[in-house]
Parts: C-alpha cells; sequence; structure tokens
C-alpha cells in the first residue's frame, strides 16, 4: 500500500540506487534536483492520467520471431535453377534420402524448416546415369549468391552464400550440416569428386552454406 | 556405420549399470541408446543447464531491479545485490570454460551491460533527457563488445554474431519492459518478462551448442542440442519460472501492489505452458489433470498470502497444510504417470523444499529482510533444476520413441554418375582396354597408311 504515491516511488529508488555503490551509475544527482522532480511528477498520483504514464502502446513487445516456410520452391538465380521441392526423410542405413525426381530439390523434413532457428537442408543430385541434374552447377554458386525458397502459397524467404566446401563422403562433418546453430541457415548439398563406380557414389559432398538474409 | 554402434554397444550397456561419465564418449552419442536420465545428464547437457539457469535467472533478477527501481521498492538494493551474485557465478561458469582471463573480461562486459542499464533506468527518474539518450546509446553499441567478447572466445565462430545479436536484444528487451513499466502497461512488462526470460534460455542453447561444438574433448563429443536435452531444458525453463514468478506473485499480492493482476496472469500463463509440456509427453487428459493440481497449489500459496496479509494464524497454517496435501497427490501422480519411475517419497521431499524456499522468500520479504529472502528466491529459482532434471529423464526413459534424434548418420547419395570421371573397378579396366584398341587402330591405320 505504501507504493500508491507516484512521485514517492521515485524518490525513494532512486535514493537507493545512489546509495548502492556496487553498481555503476554517474553521480550527477543531488537531492533538489530529486524533489523538483517528485514536485513534477505529483499529478499523475492523484489518478489524473499524463501522456507518460498511463498511455499503452499497441505495438507488439521485440521478440526472436523466426519465420519459418514449409520449402515447396527454389530459385538458384546465380545458375538459373528453378525446381520444385519434395519432402525426404531418414533411409534405413542412415543416409539422408534423395528426392526421386533428378530434377527436384529434396528437403529433409526430420530437420527445420527454412527459416526456423538451426540448418534447414536441401539436396538436389548432381546427375542421372546419363546427364547432369539439377544442382550440377551448384559448385558455381560463391559468398554472396541468393538462394530464394518459397512455400505453396509463395510466401518466400532468402539466403545468402556464406560458404561452400567439398568433403570427402565418408568423414562429411554431419553435425555441421544437419545439427543446431542459433542462425537461421539453409545448406544444400550434392555429390561432387569423381564417381565410385564400385560403390556405387561419388567419392566427396559439396555443401554451400547459406544464412537468412536480413530484412 | 552399422558396425560401430553394435561395437558401441557393450560399453555403453555396461554403463548403465555403472555410471561413468567417460561412458558418453563417442561418435554418435545421440544415436544410441543411453537411458533417459543419462541422455539429459550428458557433460553438454549439464552446460547448457547451467548456462540457461544463469542467464536466465539475469534476465528475471535484472526485471526485478526495474521493476524495484519503476516501482520504487524497498528491496531495490537487495534485487541489485542479487543479480551482481548471478553476475560472479555467470562469470565463474565462463571462467570454467573459456579460462581466467576470459572470464575476468566476460565479468568486466556484463557489468557494464548492466550498468548502462541502471543508468537508464536513473535518467528516466531524473528525467534527464541527455542522460537517458547517452545511456540508451550505450546499450545500443553494446553489440560490437558482445561480438568481440564472443568471437574471441569462440574461436571466431560463425554463430558469435547471431549470439552477440541474441544478447542485443535481451538489452532492447530490459528497456522495453522497463518502458512498459513506468507507462503502467504492466501485463506488456510481464509478457515481457517472460520473453526475456525464454530468450536467454535461447542464447544458452547458441552458447552451449557454439562451446561444445568448440571443445568436444572436454565435453566427451556429447552434444548441447539433441530431444532429450531440449525436453530438461523446456522443464528448466518453465519450473525455475514458475519459482521466479510465484515469488513475484506473492510479493506484489501482499503489498497490494498495481501490478499484482499482471504477476498472477503471469504465472498462470507459465502454467498454461507447463501444462502443455505436460501434455505433449501424457496427452491432453493428462495436461489437464496436471494444470488442475498445478493451479490448486498456487492457489494454496495465495491463501497464504492473504491470510499474512489479514494477520490470520490459522488461516496460514491451512494454507501449509493444504500444501501438504498437495504435495502427496502430485507426487503419487507422478509415480503412477512415470510408471513408478520417479518415486513419491522422492519427489515429495523435493516439493516440500520448493514450499519452503517459496515460504521464506515471502516471510522474509514481509518481515523487511530483503538480503534473506534474495537468497531464498536465489535458492528456489536453482532449485527446481532438479525436478526438471528428473522428470526429463524419467519421461525419456518412458516414451525413448518420442526422443529419438532423427539427425542422419550419412550424407545422401546426390549423384548416378553420368556427368563425373570414374576412377576404380571395372570402368577403368574397361577404359583400359578400350584406350589399347584405339592404339592399336591407330597403329593400324598408321600401318595402312604406310602402305
Amino acid at each position: 500500500m505504501w507504493r500508491v504515491i507516484y512521485a514517492l516511488v521515485f524518490l525513494v529508488v532512486f535514493t537507493g540506487c545512489q546509495q548502492n555503490d556496487s553498481i555503476k551509475k554517474s553521480k550527477t544527482e543531488d537531492s533538489t534536483v530529486l524533489h523538483e522532480a517528485e514536485k513534477t511528477e505529483e499529478p499523475s498520483s492523484s489518478g489524473v492520467k499524463t501522456e507518460n504514464t498511463h498511455v499503452k502502446n499497441d505495438e507488439p513487445i521485440i521478440k526472436d520471431i523466426r519465420e519459418k516456410i514449409k520449402p515447396a520452391q527454389i530459385t538458384i538465380p546465380a545458375i538459373n535453377v528453378k525446381a520444385q521441392i519434395e519432402e525426404v526423410g531418414l533411409l534405413d542405413n542412415g543416409q539422408m534420402g534423395v528426392p526421386e525426381d533428378i530434377n527436384q530439390v529434396g528437403w529433409f523434413k526430420e530437420g527445420v524448416m527454412p527459416g526456423e532457428q538451426g540448418n534447414a537442408v536441401l539436396a538436389g543430385h548432381v546427375d542421372s546415369k546419363t546427364g547432369p541434374a539439377i544442382f550440377y552447377h551448384l559448385e558455381k554458386l560463391a559468398k554472396g549468391d541468393e538462394i530464394i525458397v518459397a512455400d505453396r502459397d509463395g510466401k518466400s524467404l532468402t539466403f545468402i552464400v556464406y560458404d561452400k566446401k567439398s568433403y570427402v563422403t565418408e568423414s562429411a562433418p554431419v553435425d555441421k550440416v544437419f545439427g543446431f546453430s542459433y542462425r537461421s541457415q539453409l545448406n544444400l548439398i550434392t555429390c561432387t569428386g569423381s564417381f565410385n563406380r564400385e560403390k556405387g557414389t561419388h567419392e566427396e559432398r559439396l555443401v554451400v552454406y547459406t544464412v537468412l538474409k536480413d530484412n | 556405420m552399422k558396425l560401430k554402434k553394435s561395437f558401441l554397444a557393450i560399453p555403453l550397456s555396461l554403463s548403465l549399470l555403472v555410471p561413468v561419465q567417460g561412458a558418453f564418449a563417442h561418435d554418435h552419442a545421440n544415436h544410441t541408446e543411453m537411458s533417459g536420465s543419462e541422455a539429459v545428464a550428458t557433460p553438454a547437457a549439464e552446460l547448457r543447464s547451467t548456462l540457461g539457469h544463469l542467464l536466465s535467472e539475469h534476465a528475471y533478477l535484472a526485471v526485478e531491479v526495474m521493476r524495484n527501481g519503476a516501482l520504487g521498492a524497498k528491496d531495490f538494493e537487495a534485487s541489485v545485490g542479487a543479480l551482481n551474485e548471478n553476475t560472479v557465478d555467470l562469470s565463474n561458469a565462463i571462467t570454467s570454460v573459456y579460462g581466467d582471463e576470459a572470464g575476468q573480461q566476460f565479468k568486466q562486459m556484463w557489468e557494464e551491460h548492466i550498468g548502462f542499464f541502471v543508468d537508464y533506468v536513473t535518467a528516466t527518474a531524473e528525467n534527464d533527457e541527455t542522460k537517458k539518450a547517452e545511456a540508451l546509446n550505450n546499450l545500443d553499441t553494446y553489440r560490437e563488445k558482445f561480438s568481440q567478447f564472443l568471437e574471441t572466445a569462440t574461436g571466431e565462430r560463425l554463430e558469435a554474431s547471431g549470439l552477440a545479436e541474441g544478447l542485443q536484444m535481451h538489452v532492447n528487451q530490459l528497456v522495453g519492459a522497463f518502458d512498459s513499466y513506468l507507462a503502467k502497461d504492466f501485463n506488456k512488462a510481464y509478457e515481457y518478462e517472460r520473453e526475456a526470460i525464454h530468450h536467454m534460455h535461447m542464447v544458452a542453447k547458441g552458447l552451449s551448442n557454439a562451446i561444445t561444438d568448440q571443445f568436444p574433448e572436454k565435453f566427451e563429443s556429447t552434444k548441447a542440442v539433441t530431444p532429450a536435452v531440449d525436453l530438461r531444458a523446456t522443464l528448466n525453463h518453465l519450473l525455475t519460472e514458475h519459482a521466479g514468478l510465484a515469488v513475484v506473485a506473492m510479493q506484489q499480492g501482499a503489498d497490494g501492489a498495481e501490478d499484482f493482476e499482471a504477476a498472477a496472469g503471469a504465472l498462470n500463463a507459465n502454467t498454461k505452458d507447463l501444462s502443455a509440456a505436460i501434455a505433449s509427453v501424457y496427452g491432453n487428459e493428462a495436461g489437464e489433470q496436471f494444470k488442475t493440481m498445478w493451479s490448486n497449489h498456487i492457489g494454496f500459496f495465495v491463501d497464504y498470502v492473504k491470510a499474512t496479509g489479514a494477520n490470520d494464524e490459522n488461516a496460514k497454517k491451512e494454507a501449509l497444510e493444504n500444501l501438504d496435501g498437495y504435495r502427496a497427490e502430485f507426487s503419487k501422480f507422478l509415480e503412477t504417470a512415470t510408471d513408478g519411475r520417479l518415486k513419491s517419497d522422492a519427489l515429495a521431499d523435493g516439493l516440500q523444499m520448493h514450499v519452503e524456499q517459496l515460504i521464506a522468500a515471502f516471510d522474509f520479504y514481509v518481515a523487511g529482510d530483503y538480503e534473506k529472502a534474495y537468497d531464498s528466491i536465489r535458492e528456489a529459482y536453482g532449485h527446481m533444476l532438479n525436478p526438471a532434471k528428473e522428470l526429463s529423464g524419467a519421461f525419456i526413459d518412458q516414451f525413448p520413441e518420442k526422443f529419438t534424434s532423427m539427425m542422419p548418420d550419412e550424407m545422401p547419395k546426390t549423384g548416378m554418375g553420368g556427368t563425373a570421371d570414374s576412377m576404380m573397378g571395372n570402368y577403368i579396366v574397361f577404359g583400359l582396354i578400350m584406350a589399347i584398341f584405339a592404339s592399336m587402330g591407330l597403329v593400324i591405320r598408321k600401318k595402312l597408311q604406310q602402305n
């Protein structure tokens, strides 16, 4: 009940504040200033609404909101790619699945969605048995290039390439590509290097790392 | 990879009998079958839990300081003292990872940002617009300091910039909370408080992820972000927040403060989130049951507060007896839900401590012993990490399939070789034969030409 009077409130607090030397503050205030402050604040204590005290603003609070989308289409202007996205999961052997259609891109649905905090992953074939596939030119991407991902309703997010690396398939950093990250990232995977006919797969994987563009 | 897994199954099954820390040290900690209690207690999980505890407590106490400042509460100094104690604990945690020098740097940086914030509170009180602008400017440019520190500490990991932005948002949220208090928009102020707490758990998630990535050997290659650790972190968040908001609601209730309803609203919002977390594991019906019991125990605390205000010793006693009854009922509920994985006796003891800490925080507050009140508050806040750990361990043990990591072991097979160079196997032999034929052809052709 002792804090009904708003003005008093100010006096008490800031005197308390002043006495406390365990926190950093400047030492310019003096008691007369505080008394004046008390007087000027007086009207608000009588229940009269003033501009400073009772006005509510309707602005939403500051919040780390990550807009995420279920990806349906990908556009990469730098290498002239425009493709539909299909969902892929985890294979029994522990591998990430791949798109059935070599001209489509697969989104790893067990991971995060593009825009969400963490690493969303898209994979596309570099080639078919006979010729180039959707991510054939992925290796040409350079830092700063844009990747645009859109959902079925056309809502889109833009990601910027920040790194590109090739790894020997067995020693690729799966945690880095699929694991958590504070930033909202999107990683694109395809094959690269020589094709090992015995293993039936390329010797290396190319990962293009991108991060959500600031609005 | 398959071979490796079955090979690892031997030391792991041994570790179930003898819990050895080293049992976590292998490549695929998240894929192998750890028990629930092991999965939530990996070195990486402990790091995330510690950082989540201290960073969120920082946000909580900073809002307390701000509220006390805005409302002119008598416990202002004690709240500042508690915030400073938190800074010491946080710096020690950073030191344990990055060493003394970095720990000192962190402490300095952290104290500085608190200082700027206090400058802002002070300048607002003095109606000193110049000083206010200066403080805001200092706070606004703090991103760089955070950035520098984090970049050096994390070995220039890319996450540093994102984390620095996260810390800057923390500062902005506190300013937002303070401004809402001054504008007497209490609902928004409490919305900010909850978001500021939640946000710090996100920072803790990112930071612990970056640290364990940087020093895998220190954390036995375990991961700070797995479905199991996420559950523990969620319960850490909501249970510690419950204790924190309960204290605030009790204090504001005792004072008949203007923001009491908003404080009670925040506590109820927390109960809702907590019930949703329970429902996500046990279904909606259990979630509702949980919510009823949980709300009841909050009601008994409110009774205690009212009785204190009315100086009614009998009513106080009754409220405490009701809390006793709740302890028994709630412990049984959890023992049944977890199929005996949690023992009601142990749970009841833990709950007793929770009740005692909250009552102590409140009684000290009413008696005007603010330092002791804040000691109890910090204790109550930290205590909730225990039930969070036990509950998450038991839940995961009971429903392991709900908490399996879906991270792949291997990269996808994104090519069929139609455009690539061959280098091994039959195709090399085939190529060689073709080459021989070709050269033979050349020889034949030359011979023909010569003829």
